[in-house]
């Protein structure tokens, strides 16, 4: 178990979705791929759907709640909000700069 | 069943059982949502086929007897054999010894397996050496080998000639030349104190001789310290004893009162819990 979001290798980008999607309250695997899809305009295909949330259960980012009726929403826990907060603040830190030397460089889009 | 049920445990199917007994439901669910929501989506069938063998593979690197006995598709039963020829174990791959640089993955160690079995060493200028990977890295990763550290054996790039041998702070001697009667320089260790002093030892050249103290008993940063400080190479290996205290030195090779020259290797067995 590990609370690093780099861990999960090529699957961090779907990780990273799917952890500030859960980031307001639990979701099922279809609520998530909406969710997901209005905030970020990507459509997380099943199969990797299900392998990002596969690996964030094994990391202990997140955990399987109770199944309601055929659906069986999953919740990010301790360990995964702080993974997420930390990710996400190095990325803000890179697009801050980047934005900014953009704007230096080619002027304000 | 309708149709959208039907097709979504069609798809199913490609995962591995034990898989499904934990997600079939919610996956089925899902996969039905998807297909009503977006019926014609070029690439998620096979998005799910390539997730559904990914988990097969990797049930299969824990469990080879389970991936054998779970084909259900057959298209997996090839990939199986695709997989057996190429993993090394032999069915079609060129058999022998491989070598080359010491694999490196940031972040990672890597797998005793995925390193070759002879690891290339440099041993002077335009000259390059194989040496077995034992001497370099242990099967289960631990640190506390017995080969570690030891005095390794260097061969050519045939991997037959012998050419010498890489001593441990003196570098590679060829066979049939005395690694203590080499010339060399004087070589400053510098070492941090507790207290956060530094402290400089001089590590003598391999002509001197020295008589080995005999640390048998003594604590073993206490010991090693002393060893270290005198200029002998240390090498240390996990003893189980009965009658020395854990984290104390059993014995060493040679033993305590030997002559030895300086920087050559001493190991050091030290008790350990059974």
């Amino acid at each position: 178990m590990t609370g690093q979001l780099s861990a999960l290798g090529r699957y961090s980008g779907p990780a990273t979705l799917v952890l500030s999607s859960l980031a307001d309250g639990p979701k099922h695997g279809y609520a998530l791929t909406k969710d997901i899809e209005h905030f970020a305009g990507i459509h997380l295909a099943p199969g990797t759907l299900y392998a990002a949330l596969d690996r964030l259960v094994d990391h202990g980012l997140i955990e399987g709640l109770e199944a309601v009726g055929r659906r069986r929403p999953y919740k990010i826990t301790a360990v995964g909000a702080t993974a997420l907060m930390t990710h996400l603040q190095a990325q803000r830190r890179a697009t801050e700069t980047g934005l900014g030397r953009l704007s230096g460089a080619w002027g304000t889009p | 069943m309708n149709t959208v049920e039907r097709r979504a445990r069609r798809l199913l199917r490609w995962y591995p059982r034990s898989w499904r007994e934990t997600h079939e439901e919610e996956f089925v669910v899902l996969l039905e949502d998807s297909i009503l929501d977006r019926p014609f989506w070029p690439g998620r069938s096979l998005n799910i086929v390539m997730n559904a063998l990914r988990v097969r593979s990797e049930q299969s690197r824990t469990s080879h007897r389970r991936l054998l006995v779970s084909s259900s598709a057959p298209i997996f039963v090839l990939i199986v054999v695709i997989g057996f020829t190429t993993n090394g174990y032999g069915l079609l791959s060129v058999s022998g010894p491989t070598k080359g640089g010491m694999p490196y993955s940031p972040g990672k160690v890597v797998p005793y397996n995925k390193t070759p079995d002879y690891l290339s060493v440099y041993i002077g200028p335009n000259e390059v050496g194989y040496t077995p990977k034992a001497y370099l890295t242990a099967p289960d990763g631990s640190d506390n080998d017995s080969l570690l550290g030891r005095i390794a054996p260097i061969f050519a790039s045939n991997l037959t000639t012998l050419l010498g041998h890489d001593y441990p702070g003196i570098g590679f001697v060829r066979l049939g030349t005395s690694p203590w009667a080499l010339s060399c320089k004087l070589e400053n260790v510098y070492s941090e104190t507790a207290s956060g002093g530094q402290t400089i030892t001089t590590i003598p050249c391999p002509s001197m001789t020295l008589v080995l103290p005999n640390v048998a008993g003594m604590v073993t940063p206490t010991a090693v310290g002393e060893l270290s400080g005198l200029g002998v190479g240390v090498v240390i290996q996990n003893v189980h004893s009965t009658s020395v205290p854990v984290g104390h030195i059993v014995w060493t090779s040679p033993r305590g009162g030997a002559t030895v020259h300086a920087r050559q290797q001493v190991i050091v067995g030290i008790s350990v819990p059974n």
